[in-house]
């Protein structure tokens, strides 16, 4: 039995009494979807054209399949202090996921909300209520945005938003101990602008309204906050004066501070006495819940140090510390003292290290069962037991029982942070990407049993970015780590081998992005590009590189002074290098036309293989795009060499805008897309590779799509939080999967787009209607793989049955919607139950007939 | 005048706000029969067919009942067997003889707790404030593309029931079911579809089906063919299963 509609055709009877008759022939079946329905209850036909929705999209939805081998970055958590079984984890891009089990584990429990998450926070007097400020606080450089707090009243069951909706950033929320409809919320505020959000809020009647009681100046927002447990009037915030821009990153400046109020915030003033550096920037401060005049804090000067006071911060006494203590004052602000002992202090920064002397001496954690992942943002400490913990690093949350010394990692959350992702031509296809500080992966799409933590596979190290299979030779694969070190390595081996360009003699110095594109061809399976500031092509894996282009950037030496960058700290990564090459793309159907976008907004193609370029950045900006904004990705139309799309992100500007543009004269005129339904400045556009009129386009808060070429687009929800962070996508050609790269949830395959090629405007205005899906082999299922891992997290195959799918105007409320399976005979194989959601429904078929009757069991 | 003007408009949100949920609960029943109708409710019996695969239906029956006391039976037939649950007050059973077993076993604490919020046949809603307990507006969403309202129903024990309720039909299109133990934590997903006028007067669903947290269909959908309100129930049914 095949359902195989390619020469299908559809009638539909008359839609009364019966209810709608759509008989759909193949060659070798006979397809009746009856439904048995609407009698006297259905809508009349409407006779306005029905507009697409997400609601439409019905069924196409996204399984989630990992990694969670190794996390995403982690920057808050808390547990109920009378039941520490039940903990709220917030994530960088990952929305917050919460345990009842202290960890065997978790669900998602913010997919509607915004994904980046910067405090939780729990009612302790009554736990069902939860805190979330949206917006990490670790203000690196691809730090994402939030929109405000929010607030549960049914343990994370339903969510309100709760106000300050342009903070962007929140890095505390603390409960006044006596009366939890008083609540302070901390916000740095912007990153990338001046803004007048920022500072210490105050709320007294539960989020309804709020009052700002520290504000400095519109460039420096409140880092840290605690209170006195037993006085929850003495108070001590941290002020921080900062800003990024795309090229240069600035911690510190005068109106830093660290500030004391004695009367529930009404007056401040600044204690510093004891501080050394007469110019602070990021401070971390903790209070020690059973003796709170004993404060730690680590601050960040021309030498950031450590300090201790013993008298509620009134004055300091500097302590020398290792490196570790005093790591990179802007990304490690998590510094705690135990809830019952005043001398045991915990620094989580790059790695886990505790004092049992109130911070005079440190120690590093044992590990003797190996390894915990660097770079912490976050711990928290069962009160009830203070030996048993957890710890939110860049790779995942991690658990202790015995006060830190050893960490177990919990394997159960898959929130890693994609930048690319790629796939192969194996069946079933590998899934290739890169991550966050957490190296380069690679996974089949389907596993027996499920795509399992021990399916995936390390194929570099450092962050991982852009992956790519190498085109005739699926074991060799090429990846990178931050600044443009592409790696070429041999799978089976074990093997990797650097293949960076190098600049020759006379050459000026490379310029790497952070994120450096390393693209395949979609015409010549040996060919790859990268580029720095000039663009390169290998035909030899990498062998050999031809730079094919000049430098093709602004190449503005104001934007070139990274080793500068940082602030009062030092912190040249790669992470500004900035004039750089972000995005490159062959035409799939010329060979020769390649096109290049930069990080200063340079946007050139070439007709000749890169002998000749053609710069059309001012040609954008007449439609409304902004200049020197950073172009996040080209896509060269498979059907027009003419037609050209692109996304622009301007964030780094302060500008979240969303712009997508379209040219259909090779860049010299460009029309933006503009819909109500876009939020977040955009990243990918992505052209069908059948429709031409089917585009989808991925943003920091959401996938879009539109199918009649741009000019109408609606969010895809299914299954995909609200607010995924979609980096990147490719459409697998065979299976017509859309594989996306979120930054944050791992890898999400929508299975088999081809439904979305059918839906016209006049199927769309149909009662009901079949809607043609990929066909099926019969299988007998697969064994093999191994046994579950127990609490490890397991992303669900597709599913191998038959898949049914057809769309519908409106819901069934009345009546049964019944699929009738005939054969060529027209003879009724099997009848199956119908869903009745409103647009495209989706059931399965697993190709058996009705089994004949049975045998009545008993005795 | 301007002072009188927004203590007016304020006086009007707090009522529109203080209504929501009863106004949505109300008009559910409005829709589906009135609350006269509903409030004779004693007993109601469902008979149909739970659709196990492809031409597969497996006999099934539900009975709940408020008279004399929150009491429900279910079976399920296959092969010439019959499993059945029920519970009468504070105590029930469960008897399934599919693995060979003949005996009757009791429903543990937990069970009877979370069967006793399936077992009223008026819903929940019906009556909540004195049946104990609470309701709390939760606003609008999309259900599988159905604009519904949210209700969240909490009992004494606080356990979590949330209604969504269509906002055309004022139908229940889901229910959610959060049952908090003292060492775990239940979910339930039912979506209830075929909804039907009863021969006494009240519309009902006539077809029910499981689904996980995102939506997605867990095994088959049980469908009705017949729906009885209060009528003639042998009580011994709620009694222990001695033998089939």
């Amino acid at each position: 039995m095949n359902t195989k509609t390619s020469n299908t055709k559809a009638v539909k009877a008359p839609f009364g009494g019966l209810g709608a008759r759509i008989i759909l022939c193949t060659a070798l079946s006979l397809l009746i979807i009856q439904a048995d329905a609407q009698k006297g209850k259905a809508k009349a036909a409407e006779p306005a054209q029905v507009k697409l929705t997400s609601a439409a999209l019905g069924k196409i939805d996204a399984r989630h399949i990992g990694p969670a081998v190794t996390g995403g970055r982690i920057t808050s958590i808390d547990g109920v202090n009378a039941d520490p079984r039940i903990m709220y984890i917030g994530t960088a891009g990952g929305g917050v996921w919460k345990t009842t089990s202290g960890g065997s584990g978790f669900a998602p429990v913010f997919d509607k909300y915004c994904q980046s998450i910067g405090a939780v926070t729990i009612d302790q007097k009554n736990p069902d209520i939860i805190w979330v400020g949206t917006g990490e606080s670790n203000m690196r450089n691809t730090v994402s945005v939030g929109n405000g707090l929010y607030k549960s009243t049914d343990a994370g069951e339903n969510w309100v938003f709760t106000g300050l909706p342009n903070s962007e950033h929140i890095s505390k929320i603390v409960i006044d101990p006596r009366d939890a409809n008083t609540v302070y919320v901390a916000v740095p505020g912007k990153l990338w602008s001046n803004s007048a959000d920022r500072g210490l809020y105050k709320t007294m009647d539960a989020g309804k309204t709020w009052n700002k009681i520290l504000f400095t100046n519109d460039s420096t927002g409140c880092a840290d906050f605690v209170i006195n447990p037993q006085n929850p009037d003495v108070m001590y915030a941290t002020m921080w004066q900062f800003r990024r821009k795309p090229f240069a990153f600035s911690s510190g400046g005068p109106a830093s501070a660290i500030m004391k109020s004695t009367d529930g915030g009404k007056t401040w003033r600044k204690i510093q006495k004891g501080i050394t550096a007469d110019t602070i920037g990021r401070a971390a401060i903790a209070i020690a819940p059973s003796a709170p005049d004993n404060m730690v804090a680590i601050v960040e000067g021309k030498n950031t140090g450590l300090y201790i006071s013993a008298d509620g911060g009134e004055t300091w006494k500097n302590q020398t510390a290792d490196d570790n203590v005093c790591a990179r004052p802007f990304y490690f602000s998590t510094i705690v003292i135990d809830p019952k002992d005043p001398k045991r202090v915990y620094r989580p920064a790059f790695q886990f290290e505790y004092s049992e002397d109130g911070g005079y001496s440190w120690v590093g954690a044992q590990n003797i069962q190996g390894w915990l992942h660097s770079d912490m943002h976050a711990l928290w400490i069962d009160p009830k037991d203070n030996s048993h913990m957890y710890v939110g690093t860049d790779g995942g949350v991690y658990m202790s029982v015995d006060r830190g010394n050893n960490w177990h990692y919990l394997n159960s959350i898959p929130v890693a942070q994609l930048y690319h992702v790629q796939v192969d031509d194996n069946l079933p296809y590998y899934v290739y990407c890169g991550l966050q500080d957490n190296g380069s992966w690679r996974a089949p799409s389907q596993s027996p049993g499920g795509i399992r933590n021990a399916d995936w596979k390390n194929v570099g190290g450092g962050d991982g970015f852009w992956v790519q299979p190498d085109g005739e030779n699926t074991d060799i694969v090429y990846s990178e780590y931050q600044g443009g070190h592409i790696q070429r390595t041999e799978v089976k081996a074990n093997i990797g081998q650097d293949i960076q360009p190098k600049a020759g003699e006379g050459d000026p110095k490379l310029r790497f992005n952070w994120n450096t594109p390393i693209v395949k061809s979609p015409t010549n399976k040996r060919r790859l590009y990268m580029g720095s500031q000039f663009l390169y092509m290998t035909e030899n894996k990498g062998v050999k590189w031809d730079r094919i282009s000049p430098d093709l950037t602004t190449n503005d030496p104001l934007k070139q002074k990274q080793e500068e960058s940082g602030g009062l700290t030092n912190d040249n990564t790669s992470a500004e290098n900035h004039c750089t090459i972000f995005t490159i793309a062959e035409s799939p159907i010329d060979e020769k036309m390649i096109w290049v976008g930069t990080d200063d907004g340079n946007l050139q193609y070439s007709l000749d293989g890169g002998k000749a370029w053609t710069n059309v950045a001012n040609n954008y900006k007449t439609s409304g795009i902004p200049p020197q904004t950073w172009v996040s990705s080209i896509a060269p139309s498979r059907y027009d060499k003419n037609i050209v799309y692109a996304t622009f992100d301007n964030h780094m500007y302060g500008d979240v805008n969303t712009y997508v543009g379209k040219s259909t004269d090779m860049g010299k005129t460009w029309t933006m897309f503009r819909s109500l339904s876009f939020k977040g400045y955009a990243h990918k556009i992505c052209e069908d590779i059948v429709s031409r009129d089917l585009l989808f386009v991925g943003t920091e808060m959401g996938l879009y799509t539109s199918i009649d070429g741009g000019a109408n687009w609606v969010q895809m929800k299914g299954h995909i939080p609200d607010y995924a962070l979609v980096r990147d996508m490719v459409i697998e050609p065979r299976t017509n999967d859309l594989v996306l790269a979120t930054h944050g949830r791992g890898v999400l395959i929508v299975d088999d787009i081809s439904p979305l090629r059918r839906l016209t405007p006049k199927l769309l205005n149909e009662d009901i209607s079949y809607v043609d899906a990929r066909s099926a082999p019969v299988t007998v299922g697969h064994f093999g793989g191994t046994w579950p891992d127990g609490t490890g997290y397991s992303g669900p195959n597709s599913s191998e049955e038959v898949a049914i799918m057809y769309y519908m105007k409106q819901r069934v409320n009345s009546g049964e919607v019944k699929v009738q399976i005939y054969d060529d005979q027209n003879k009724l194989l099997v009848e199956l139950p119908g869903t009745k959601r409103k647009g495209i429904n989706r059931i399965t078929w697993n190709m058996l007939i009705k089994p004949p009757r049975l045998a009545e069991g008993g005795s | 005048m301007k002072g009188l003007l927004t203590l007016t408009m304020l006086l009007a949100c707090m009522i529109v706000q203080a209504q929501t949920a009863d106004d949505i609960i109300n008009k559910h029943f409005d829709a589906t029969g009135g609350k006269e109708k509903w409030a004779r409710v004693n007993t109601i019996r469902c008979t149909g067919n739970y659709v196990m695969g492809p031409g597969m239906l497996a006999p099934v029956q539900k009975v709940e009942t408020n008279k004399p006391s929150i009491s429900f039976y279910s079976d399920f037939s296959w092969q010439g067997m019959t499993a059945k649950n029920a519970m009468r007050a504070d105590s029930g059973w469960n008897y399934n003889p599919f693995g060979g077993k003949r005996e009757t076993d009791p429903m543990s604490p937990n069970e009877l707790r979370s069967a006793k919020l399936d077992a009223d046949p008026q819903g929940l809603l019906f009556d909540y404030k004195a049946k104990g307990y609470t309701v709390e507006y939760l606003g609008t969403e999309d259900m599988d593309g159905s604009d519904v309202h949210k209700v969240r129903l909490t009992t004494k024990d606080g356990d979590m029931m949330y209604y969504y309720i269509d906002a055309d039909t004022y139908y229940i299109l889901k229910i959610a079911k959060r049952v908090r133990f003292k060492d775990k934590e239940e979910k339930g997903y039912t979506t209830y579809s075929d909804f039907r006028k009863t021969d006494y007067g009240i519309i009902v669903p006539y077809s029910n089906q499981g689904v996980d947290e995102n939506g997605a269909e867990q095994g088959g959908p049980v469908t009705y063919t017949k729906v009885e309100v209060n009528p003639t129930i042998e009580a011994s049914i709620f009694d222990k299963v001695v033998k089939k």
